[in-house]
């Protein structure tokens, strides 16, 4: 499943895309299921 | 996209987390989307559709408003509670909400206001209001999924003219929100400490951010220094946020009390206006070694904030004996991810790095215009903000005056923050304000409002300026005062600085009679 607000990445050609509606679906890039990125430090002013 | 969707994603995550606290009680995460669900179709049949309102201090049922506005569909119009009964007359007549929730102190002047301005809006204390919405089923409620819909309208602060009404749509908050913050991310001991009020778009953005993050939010109704500190003790808050007028206060009061010093607070972010000479230094040198300071730069109509300079910004700053990187206390750091910022020319190109032109902003925070005016975008997408400002190098933001603010003396554009930084290198001022006031000779005067030791002279301070720059940018009228006139979040309001010096002329003419 997509969960909104979590970052995928592609492990083969690195593209990042941000889930902005969730799904029972999963994402998928060049042939393959994306997986989810590991948590980052954003800059935020909260 | 619907900002309630920001609540499920936690609330799915994390049910019996607290969510949101005030001085009455606690909303777990899961607790919150039920009673915003609610109350969402408690507001069907309660108002007819329009917007929903608010006026008060904050609290939780307005936590809960604000996200059952967006399953219902409904623009959640914050007011700010402190303006007085005409005005909020006038503001309720333009954005014609249907349904308004008040704070009991509140009801009567709300209730005048919408009279006066022949506004049909039901005014409910939240009391009352949740009372009333307690046995709606909002099991079936689900949210409109509409990235264009209007979630907010916000007055701007109004500085500089009459307020105008932003449009801050749920996909502005959607983008601003997931940009900078991962979901769920928080850990189970972190707490933010809300003290920004919720009709200036910091407040709502904090609150927002904080839930997405799924952080315990604690609620301070007003602001006071001495309860800010004894909350960040007592709740162990781990983040907040201020505007530099909080900021002055709590170190001032450190001065005095440090056995509070905030021993659990690891970020403390300011902004909501430029902060003043030497605080944010005092800031570093007073508060303890594991707070980290961010500078955040925003206006209502990107949403929030759009660059920061981080902790470690300022750590590198404080340490350096490099005047640029020393320079960069002054600067509101980089942009945030989703943001675009351009220092634009006359010419419409591009300024090169630490050329100074308008600052530009473009992307999916930037709010597509003002309630029933032009929009407030160019034909390509940039924000044009009245702001003078320049990017280094780096790509550090500086910012410098707004074009609003420049006086032009017998056709002469002077610019007002030249002329401030003068009067504050006098020993004896601390803090000024200088702004044109109309004159019959040379269409605008320049006038100085000084906060500082009184007993030196008028005579001494232009002196000090006329040594150090051309005579025609010598304050002509200098009033002193105790402080300076800024709104609730801090930021100097030049109108009501010229309105000053214009009574205190007006009282030594009398004075003279």
């Amino acid at each position: 499943m997509s969960k909104l607000g979590k970052r995928y990445r592609c492990v083969s050609c690195a593209t990042v895309v941000l889930c902005l509606r969730p799904s029972a679906e999963e994402f998928s890039c060049c042939g393959e299921t994306m997986r989810e990125k590991d948590m980052e430090e954003l800059p935020s002013g909260d | 996209m619907n900002v309630a969707l920001l609540l499920e994603t936690v609330a799915a995550d994390r049910p019996a987390a607290i969510a949101v606290q005030d001085d009455d009680g606690r909303d777990s995460y899961a607790e919150l989307l039920d009673g915003a669900r609610g109350l969402a179709a408690w507001l069907e049949r309660a108002a007819p559709p329009g917007p929903v309102a608010f006026v008060g201090t904050n609290r939780r049922e307005m936590v809960e408003l604000l996200f059952a506005a967006a399953y219902a569909g409904r623009t959640f119009f914050p007011l700010n509670f402190r303006i007085k009964q005409e005005e909020m007359a006038r503001q309720l007549a333009r954005v014609a909400p249907t349904l308004a929730m008040v704070g009991e102190r509140n009801r009567d002047m709300v209730t005048a206001a919408a009279r006066a301005g022949a506004v049909d809006c039901r005014i409910l204390t939240a009391e009352a209001l949740v009372a009333e919405a307690a046995a709606a089923d909002g099991d079936a409620v689900t949210a409109p999924f509409d990235a264009a819909a209007a979630a907010l309208y916000l007055a701007t602060s109004g500085t500089t003219s009459d307020p105008k009404f932003a449009v801050v749509t749920h996909g502005n908050l959607f983008e601003y929100v997931v940009n900078t913050v991962e979901a769920a991310s928080a850990d189970a001991g972190e707490a933010v400490l809300v003290s920004a009020p919720t009709y200036h778009i910091a407040g709502i953005a904090q609150l927002l951010g904080n839930v997405f993050r799924g952080r315990r939010i604690v609620l301070m109704s007003q602001f006071d220094a001495l309860r800010w500190l004894e909350l960040v003790r007592d709740e162990e808050i781990t983040h907040a946020m201020v505007v530099p007028t909080m900021l002055r206060r709590i170190l001032d009061l450190l001065d005095t009390r440090p056995d509070l010093a905030p021993r659990t607070l690891v970020s403390l972010s300011y902004g909501g206006a430029k902060a003043p000479p030497g605080l944010v230094e005092r800031a570093l040198r007073t508060l303890p070694g594991q707070v980290g300071l961010s500078n955040a730069f925003g206006l209502t109509e990107t949403t929030s904030t759009v660059a920061v300079l981080s902790p470690e910004d300022h750590r590198r700053a404080i340490a350096s004996d490099d005047p640029a990187v020393r320079a960069r206390l002054d600067s509101v750091g980089h942009p945030i991810p989703g943001v675009e910022v351009m220092i634009m020319r006359a010419d419409g190109s591009a300024a090169e790095p630490d050329e100074q032109g308008e600052v530009c902003i473009r992307g999916g925070h930037v709010s597509p215009g003002y309630l029933g005016k032009r929009a407030a975008l160019d034909d390509a997408g940039w924000l044009h903000t009245a702001d003078q400002g320049r990017l280094d190098a780096d790509g550090y933001l500086f910012l410098g005056r707004r074009d609003d603010d420049v006086i032009i003396r017998g056709g002469e554009n002077v610019d007002p923050t030249e002329i401030e930084a003068v009067v504050l290198s006098h020993p004896a001022v601390s803090d000024v304000a200088v702004v044109g006031v109309p004159d019959a000779e040379w269409g605008e005067a320049i006038g100085a409002l000084v906060v500082g030791d009184s007993e030196t002279s008028t005579d001494d301070l232009q002196r000090w300026v006329r040594e150090r720059l051309a005579g025609y940018r010598v304050p002509a009228l200098v009033h002193w005062t105790e402080e300076l006139p800024r709104n609730e979040m801090g930021k100097l309001v030049r109108r009501w600085a010229r309105q000053e010096i214009l009574v205190g002329l007006d009282h030594a003419e009398e004075e003279d009679v």
